[in-house]
């Protein structure tokens, strides 16, 4: 494998080409290649985290290959998708090695094409008194479809060995005023001018407040970035490109409904209920495809959790389910695409965006001193609900504090950026711990529930089938427990003496500013 | 990594010419190859249009910090590289006789330049002396040209005779004929004549043509500039046949 040659790359306006060319053949050394031209296809998840991790997915006849910014990587992590469709997951692709990098970026997420450019490309050969070719001259034109503006590039390739009378053409280049050695790298200029410079905003970049705003100017200003990120997902879900856009959506549309309901009196109490009405009814439109989403991703682990000779009996289930979901699919596609769906949304928003509310009681308070003062409410909930916990608690009384805890969580982001970054990051970071804990509680009560549930409404169900979701229920009950058990351990983990002295540090000094 | 040498102890046989088209095939087989030129003729540089580096010296190429590395030139032709000839290759033999490990020097070489290719083709000056000795260490296998006539036959049994007296493993010689013109009798008669005795023989010869000249006016392999000349055709075979064992 020889190592790659380094190049040097000037930009140049396309309409200099000719004279750039006219003073390259003055040169007396230049004689012309071979013409070639490519597709360039970028692939990449919804939020990019492949460019976030600094990797590019690209796509040339029909074979992936990797591009690191350093270089392409070598021939051996190409690999064919094995399906064809809408998007590809990490699973979709032949090579071990790239499964192993993409899953470890892409995690539930599908890459797409978010982006596509063409080039064309002029050789040339640069050769000296031998004849011998001591440099070779590409000028790549990269065009995006549908688009204006051209990127045109001057390389020049010394061979090596000929770095030295290479590099006089490189400072007659330099010297020319046609020709900047300022090139924007091929595949950013193509994300850019694809418009996919930057990957859609995270909550905790984009909602910015100040702790002097009012209360409706900040709850208004989250409204409205939950409402467009939920807006934004809605193209995927119904391409069917992951079920992380839809769970997107969801999350916005929760996160939403739980900031009118944290924060209260942000609105009139009439409009209040309205809004936390409306929001209500989105979400629960989508309630049952999530639930499939869910089993379904779930299918090998579940699966794997029963005997052998069990796990046949639970195809049925999973066929059904995926028949289900078909349904499901096309029965949100329709409600998105609905007349009904797109004017609800687009008054919803444009409420958001006029920011003409009715006023409620705290619409004039300052944000800072209100956030602080729910956040260590919230805490001081959480706590009393953690600390009364043992063995003998009714299950009611965990599920209570897990949503307790999930407000606090939310409270936290959504009002991360009034308070010291630090701070927040590490008690979200140990609220999740104990988060986590408490949602596999929860999850596997639900799983029963949706068994039983299964189990009950289905007609003509074979032996095998009852039998392994028997197995199923008996074996998620034990897990429960377990979980469970967890509980008091790790609310004694979150809430250490640390924990109480940082939430006051952090909160106690803004509220005490309100009294 | 393989090397492979296109030697022997006489001139005007034809291994340059087959050193010049074995490592263009060996790169249009999608190996990265090195040629050494380590003639100091420099007829295999002057094919690819290249002249040896100023700093180039036999002290520098041999002697413990070597600057073989930057002395390394990229031919016209993409992954096919050359390390150039140099005039003071003359005095190489006076050289390795004043150094420890004589014998392996080149070996060393080589293994220190090698890294980053798949095959190295060494294109060797005619002589029996210590320079040959460096290749017989170094080199894989051999290629030898025999031009069919009996005083070559007699020449290759020397240097069979020469193996076995200094230990080397005979059959890393692969003796192939060169320049065969199959209207002369002679020439069939010398080429049947061997085939019979030396299984070792490759089956591939190369004709005697004008075409194979001309690389002297093109500077470049014949396989290059007339690739469906029976010449170049012999060539490619003989890649292949090489390799393919
Ligand atoms: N197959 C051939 N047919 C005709 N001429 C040849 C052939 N092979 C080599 N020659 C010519 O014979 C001369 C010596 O060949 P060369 O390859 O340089 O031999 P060596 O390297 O053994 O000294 C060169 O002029 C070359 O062009
Ligand atoms: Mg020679």
């Amino acid at each position: 494998m020889l190592e790659s040659r380094p190049q040097l790359r000037w930009r140049f306006n396309p309409s200099d080409l000719e004279s750039i060319l006219e003073a390259l053949s003055a040169t007396g050394s230049i004689h012309p290649g071979k013409d070639s031209s490519s597709s360039i296809e970028i692939f990449d998840s919804f939020d990019q985290c492949l460019r976030q991790a600094d990797l590019f997915l690209l796509r040339q006849r029909g074979l992936f290959y990797f591009s690191f910014p350093d270089g392409e990587t070598p021939p051996e992590l190409a690999s064919k998708a094995r399906k064809q469709g809408n998007g590809y997951f990490w699973q979709d692709f032949e090579s071990p090695v790239a499964q192993a990098i993409l899953k470890k970026h892409l995690k539930l997420r599908a890459v797409t094409r978010i982006a596509n450019a063409k080039s064309e490309t002029k050789a040339f050969e640069l050769r000296n008194g031998d004849d011998k070719i001591i440099s070779r001259i590409q000028i790549e034109t990269i065009t995006c479809p549908g688009r204006e503006s051209t990127l045109s590039v001057l390389i020049l390739s010394p061979l090596r060995g000929y770095e030295e009378e290479s590099n006089l053409i490189a400072l007659f280049l330099d010297a020319a005023s046609e020709l900047d050695r300022d090139v924007p790298s091929t595949l950013d200029w193509v994300l850019a001018e694809s418009g996919q410079n930057t990957p859609p905003p995270s909550p905790s970049q984009a909602i910015q407040l100040s702790p002097e705003q009012s209360v409706q100017t900040a709850v208004t200003e989250i409204a409205s970035f939950m409402i467009q990120t939920a807006r934004r997902s809605e193209d995927g879900i119904k391409a069917d490109i992951d079920t992380e856009y839809l769970h997107d959506y969801r999350v916005s549309i929760r996160k939403l409904r739980s900031v009118l309901s944290l924060i209260k009196g942000a609105y009139s109490k009439e409009e209040t209920r309205h809004l936390k009405a409306q929001f209500a009814e989105l979400a629960r439109a989508t309630n049952r495809l999530r639930d499939l989403d869910v089993y379904l991703l779930e299918e090998t682990a579940i699966t794997l959790s029963l005997p052998d000779y069990l796990q046949p009996g639970l195809e049925r289930m999973f066929t059904d389910f995926r028949a289900e979901r078909v349904q499901e699919l096309q029965r949100i596609r329709r409600h998105l695409r609905s007349k009904k769906y797109a004017a609800t949304v687009e008054e919803l928003a444009s409420q958001f965006e006029t920011g003409d509310q009715p006023e409620g009681k705290r619409s004039h308070l300052p944000i800072g001193q209100v956030a602080a003062a729910e956040i260590l409410a919230h805490y001081q909930r959480v706590s009393t609900l953690g600390s009364a916990i043992n063995d003998q608690t009714p299950d009611d009384e965990v599920h209570e504090l897990r949503i307790e805890c999930k407000k606090l969580r939310y409270l936290l982001e959504l009002f991360s950026s009034l308070f010291p970054p630090k701070e927040i990051k590490t008690i979200i970071k140990q609220l999740k711990g104990l988060q986590n804990t408490l949602g596999d509680f929860n999850d596997y009560c639900v799983q029963q529930v949706a068994l039983s549930d299964y189990l009950e409404k289905t007609p003509r169900l074979g032996r095998n089938t009852a039998a392994a979701l028997g197995g199923l229920i008996s074996h998620l009950h034990r897990k429960q427990v377990e979980a469970r058990s967890h509980v008091s351990e790790r609310f004694i983990q979150f809430n250490d003496s640390k924990m109480k002295t940082r939430f006051k540090r952090t909160f106690k000094k803004s509220r005490k500013e309100r009294i | 990594m393989s090397i492979i040498a296109c030697y022997s102890s006489k001139g005007g046989v034809g291994k340059t010419a087959a050193a010049v088209n074995l490592a263009y095939a060996s790169t249009a087989a999608g190996n990265s190859t090195l040629l050494i030129d380590l003639d100091q003729q420099g007829a295999a540089s002057f094919y690819f249009r290249i002249r040896p580096p100023k700093k180039l010296r036999a002290k520098r190429l041999i002697g413990k910090n070597n600057t073989a590395y930057d002395s390394i030139r990229e031919t016209d032709f993409e992954a096919l590289h050359l390390l150039p000839a140099h005039q003071s290759y003359r005095n190489f033999d006076a050289l390795l006789d004043g150094m420890k490990k004589s014998h392996t020097r080149l070996k060393a070489l080589i293994d220190e330049l090698s890294e980053e290719y798949d095959q190295v083709i060494l294109d060797c000056p005619p002589s029996l002396s210590l320079v040959a000795e460096n290749i017989f260490q170094a080199a894989d296998t051999l290629l030898v040209p025999l031009v069919p006539t009996t005083l070559s036959l007699r020449t290759y049994e020397q240097l069979k005779e020469f193996f076995e007296d200094s230990g080397y493993k005979r059959k890393r010689l692969r003796p192939f004929f060169s320049m065969v013109d199959k209207r002369k009798r002679l020439h069939q008669h010398v080429v049947s004549q061997l085939r019979h005795t030396e299984k070792r023989l490759l089956q591939t010869s190369i004709p005697y043509s004008a075409e194979v000249e001309a690389m002297g006016t093109h500077r470049e392999p014949v396989l290059h500039f007339a690739p469906r000349h029976p010449s170049s055709i012999a060539f490619e075979t003989l890649w292949e046949e090489v390799v393919s064992e």
